[in-house]
C-alpha cells in the first residue's frame, strides 16, 4: 500500500462524515421547528419532546424495553462469567469447539436467528412473549459478554486466588473478596453493553414478539405516520445519547478493570 | 539434631508426559533455612507447590510436623508462601494485605491493628499501613508479601525465588535481612532460588535438584568441598576436572594417576563415591592449587606450565594454565596479597597442589 498520508486522512474523513453525519441528523431535526424532514431548517422548539411525554404506547414500549434489556443483562452476564472463567482457567475437552459456538451467535445474521429461534419457539408450543425476546437477546449478547471478561479473567493474576487460599481463606471467601472486585468492572461493563444492545434489537424482538411491542419495534411502527416522524427523530435522540454514555461507560469500566488486575495493556474494544 | 519438620518421601509428579520430578525424598528439619537449588525447569517450584498443596504429587507421600499432608488443602496446612510475583492484593492497601489472613481468624480489630503493625516493623515497613499496594516498589512489595505470611506465624514459610526479581544491590540487602528474619522468628524456611552463590550464602542446608532429582544435600561447605559428581561441582562455583587413572588402593585411599599433576594419594575422605569406575575424574578448585613464586621452594608436589590467560580482579587474580601433560587447561586462583606478582600470559608457571586439593569423582 502506497498512498500518500493525506490521501489516507482524506479517506478517514469521509468515513467518519458517513458513519456518523446521520447520528447527527437526528438531534438536529429533533428541535427542528417543522413536521417535515428537509432542509433548510425553520426554527427551534422542544414541541416533540413533549408530545414523547404524552405518547402512552410509547411508554409501555419503552418499559417493556427496558424490562427485557434488564433480564437480559443479567443473564447474558452471568452465563458470560461462567463461560469466561471456564475459558481462561480451566481445561477441558473440545473447547476451542464449545468456545466457538459460544460466540458464534456474534456473527451469525440476525435474522437467521430470528426465524430459527421463532420456528423452534413454535414448535415447542411456547406462547410468544417478552421473555421469549429476552431469550433471542441472551442468545446475541452472551458473546459480548465473554469477550469482554475474558480479558478480564485473562488478565487476572492466577496466583492472587492461590494467595489467598494459601492465607487461610476459603474458595467461597477467595471468590468474595479477591476474584469479584477485581472483576467488579468488567461485570459492570459487561451488563451495560449487553443491556445497550438488547435496548436497540430491532430483528429478533420483531420475529419473537408476542403482543406487546418494544420500543424498536414501536417506532418502526410509527415509520407509517409522517406526521410522527419530527417526534421519532426526539425518541432517536434520546436512545441515541443514552446509548453512547451506557457505552461510554462500559468502556471506561473494562479499561479500569484491566488496570486494577494488574495488566498494562488498555486496548479498546470499541 | 532438630526433629524434621517436613518430610518428602518418594515424592513423584508428572504432567502429562513430563516428568517434573522423580522420587524426591527429603528431610527438612525445624527452624532450618532450607534451600532447593538448581537450573530452570528442574522441578524446584512444583516441589514447593505440592508442599503448600496448591498441587498433589502423582506419588509418594508429605508429612508436616509430623501429619501427612494427603488430601489436606492449602488453607488447612500450616505453611505460607510467597510468590515469585509476590502476588500483593492490587485493590487493598498494606495493612489490608497483611491483615488478610489474621481477618480469616475473626480477632478483635484493635488486636489485628497491633499485629499488623509490629509485622510490618519487622519487615522495616512501619508506616507504610495506609499505602496502596500500587505504589510500592519491587522491594517493597516483598517485604509486604513477607510480613502477610509471616503474622499467621506459619511452622513453614515457603519462598519461590523471592529475589530474582530485584536487582543486585537489593538483593544482596535483602538476602542478609531474610537470614536475619529466619533467626528472629525461628520459623522453617524453604527456599527456592537457581543461584548458586545466593543458596550458599544464606542456607543451612540445601538440596541441589538437577531433573527432578536430588542430586545432593548438604550444607554449603560439603556442597562446595565435596560435591557428589561432576554436574553438581561445575553448578556450585567453578572446578576443574582432570582425567584420573585408579593405580592402586590402599588403606584409606587411592593411589591416583592424574593428568598433569602425576601420582596423587587421594584419602577415602576425598573419595565419597569410591573409585569404582576405571575412568575416573579429580575435580579441583581454582583456590586449591597455588601459584608458586620462589624457586626455593622445596615440596615436591608441584607441576610445571605455562599461563595462557590471566584475569585480573583487584583483590583475586584468575589464571588459565596450561599444565605440561593435560589435555586442557586448568582455572587457578590467587589472592593479591602485598608484594605478590601478577604473572602475564606466556610464562612458564610452577603449581602446587596437595593431595588435600583433590576430589575423585566417578
Ligand atoms: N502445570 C504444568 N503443566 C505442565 N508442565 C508443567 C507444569 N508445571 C511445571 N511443568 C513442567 O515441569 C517441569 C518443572 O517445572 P518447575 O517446577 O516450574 O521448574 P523450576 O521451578 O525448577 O524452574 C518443567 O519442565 C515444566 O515445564
Ligand atoms: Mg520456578
Amino acid at each position: 500500500m502506497r498512498g500518500k498520508p493525506g490521501a489516507l486522512a482524506v479517506y478517514a474523513a469521509a468515513f467518519l462524515a458517513f458513519l456518523y453525519a446521520p447520528a447527527i441528523l437526528l438531534p438536529v431535526f429533533a428541535f427542528n421547528d417543522s413536521k417535515v424532514i428537509a432542509f433548510p431548517l425553520s426554527g427551534f422548539t422542544f414541541e416533540w419532546f413533549r408530545q414523547i411525554l404524552d405518547a402512552d404506547s410509547l411508554h409501555d414500549a419503552t418499559l417493556n424495553s427496558l424490562f427485557i434489556a434488564v433480564s437480559t443483562a443479567i443473564l447474558a452476564t452471568t452465563l458470560g462469567t461462567f463461560a469466561a472463567r471456564a475459558s481462561t482457567r480451566y481445561r477441558f475437552p473440545a473447547k476451542a469447539g464449545i468456545m466457538g459456538l459460544v460466540m458464534t451467535p456474534l456473527v451469525l445474521p440476525e435474522i437467521i436467528v430470528g426465524v430459527s429461534l421463532l420456528v423452534a419457539i413454535l414448535q415447542l408450543g411456547i406462547e410468544l412473549s417478552l421473555w421469549t425476546i429476552v431469550l433471542g437477546h441472551v442468545l446475541i449478547c452472551t458473546p459480548f459478554s465473554v469477550a469482554i471478561l475474558g480479558s478480564a479473567f485473562q488478565n487476572f493474576d492466577k496466583s492472587l486466588e492461590e494467595a489467598s487460599i494459601d492465607l487461610g481463606r476459603s474458595r467461597f471467601a477467595t471468590f468474595r473478596l479477591i476474584t469479584l472486585p477485581l472483576v467488579l468492572p468488567g461485570i459492570l461493563a459487561s451488563l451495560l453493553v449487553s443491556f445497550t444492545i438488547s435496548l436497540d434489537e430491532f430483528i429478533i424482538a420483531f420475529f419473537l414478539a408476542g403482543s406487546e411491542a418494544t420500543l424498536p419495534i414501536y417506532i418502526w411502527g410509527q415509520l407509517r405516520f409522517p406526521q410522527k416522524i419530527p417526534a421519532l427523530m426526539a425518541v432517536g435522540t434520546v436512545l441515541l445519547v443514552a446509548s453512547l454514555t451506557l457505552l461510554a461507560t462500559a468502556e471506561f469500566l473494562r479499561r479500569s478493570s484491566i488496570r486494577r488486575t494488574g495488566t498494562d495493556a488498555a486496548k479498546g474494544l470499541m | 539434631m532438630k526433629n524434621a519438620m517436613i518430610r518428602l518421601v518418594g515424592i513423584g509428579k508428572h504432567f502429562g508426559e513430563i516428568v517434573a520430578l522423580d522420587g524426591v525424598s527429603a528431610e527438612i528439619r525445624e527452624s532450618e533455612f532450607f534451600s532447593l537449588l538448581g537450573p530452570s525447569g528442574c522441578g524446584k517450584t512444583t516441589l514447593l507447590r505440592m508442599i503448600a498443596g496448591f498441587d498433589e504429587p502423582s506419588t509418594g507421600e508429605i508429612y508436616i510436623d509430623g501429619k501427612s499432608m494427603d488430601g489436606v488443602p492449602p488453607n488447612r496446612r500450616p505453611t505460607n508462601m510467597v510468590f515469585q510475583n509476590y502476588a500483593i492484593f492490587p485493590h487493598l492497601n498494606v495493612a489490608d494485605n497483611v491483615a488478610y489472613g489474621l481477618r480469616a481468624q475473626r480477632q478483635a480489630k484493635d488486636e489485628i491493628r497491633g499485629q499488623v503493625s509490629e509485622t510490618l516493623e519487622m519487615v522495616g515497613m512501619a508506616g507504610f499501613e495506609n499505602r496502596q499496594s500500587h505504589a510500592l516498589s519491587g522491594g517493597q512489595r516483598q517485604r509486604v508479601a513477607l510480613a502477610r505470611a509471616l503474622i499467621l506465624k506459619p511452622k513453614v514459610l515457603l519462598l519461590d525465588e523471592p529475589l530474582s526479581a530485584l536487582d543486585r544491590q537489593l538483593r544482596e540487602q535483602m538476602q542478609t535481612e531474610l537470614r536475619h528474619l529466619q533467626r528472629a522468628v525461628g520459623i522453617t524456611f524453604v527456599f527456592v532460588t537457581h543461584d548458586q552463590e545466593e543458596a550458599l550464602t544464606m542456607s543451612d542446608r540445601i538440596a541441589v535438584l538437577f531433573d527432578g532429582k536430588v542430586a545432593q544435600l548438604d550444607s554449603p561447605i560439603e556442597l562446595y568441598r565435596r560435591p557428589a559428581n561432576k554436574r553438581v561441582g561445575e553448578f556450585i562455583g567453578v572446578m576443574n576436572f582432570l582425567r584420573a587413572n585408579l593405580i592402586s588402593e590402599f588403606p584409606g585411599g587411592y593411589e591416583v594417576d592424574v593428568e598433569g599433576l602425576g601420582r596423587v594419594a587421594v584419602s577415602m575422605r576425598q573419595a565419597p563415591g569410591g573409585a569404582s569406575a576405571s575412568r575416573l575424574l579429580a575435580g579441583i578448585r581454582p583456590e586449591m592449587l597455588t601459584l608458586v613464586f620462589d624457586d626455593a621452594d622445596s615440596s615436591e608436589n608441584y607441576a610445571k606450565g605455562e599461563v595462557v590467560d590471566t584475569q585480573y580482579l583487584g583483590d583475586m587474580t584468575y589464571y588459565e594454565i596450561a599444565l605440561d601433560g593435560a589435555g586442557k587447561t586448568v582455572t587457578l586462583s590467587m589472592r593479591n596479597t602485598a608484594g605478590r606478582p601478577i604473572l602475564a600470559p606466556g610464562t612458564g608457571a610452577k603449581v602446587r597442589w596437595t593431595p588435600e586439593s583433590v576430589l575423585l569423582l566417578n
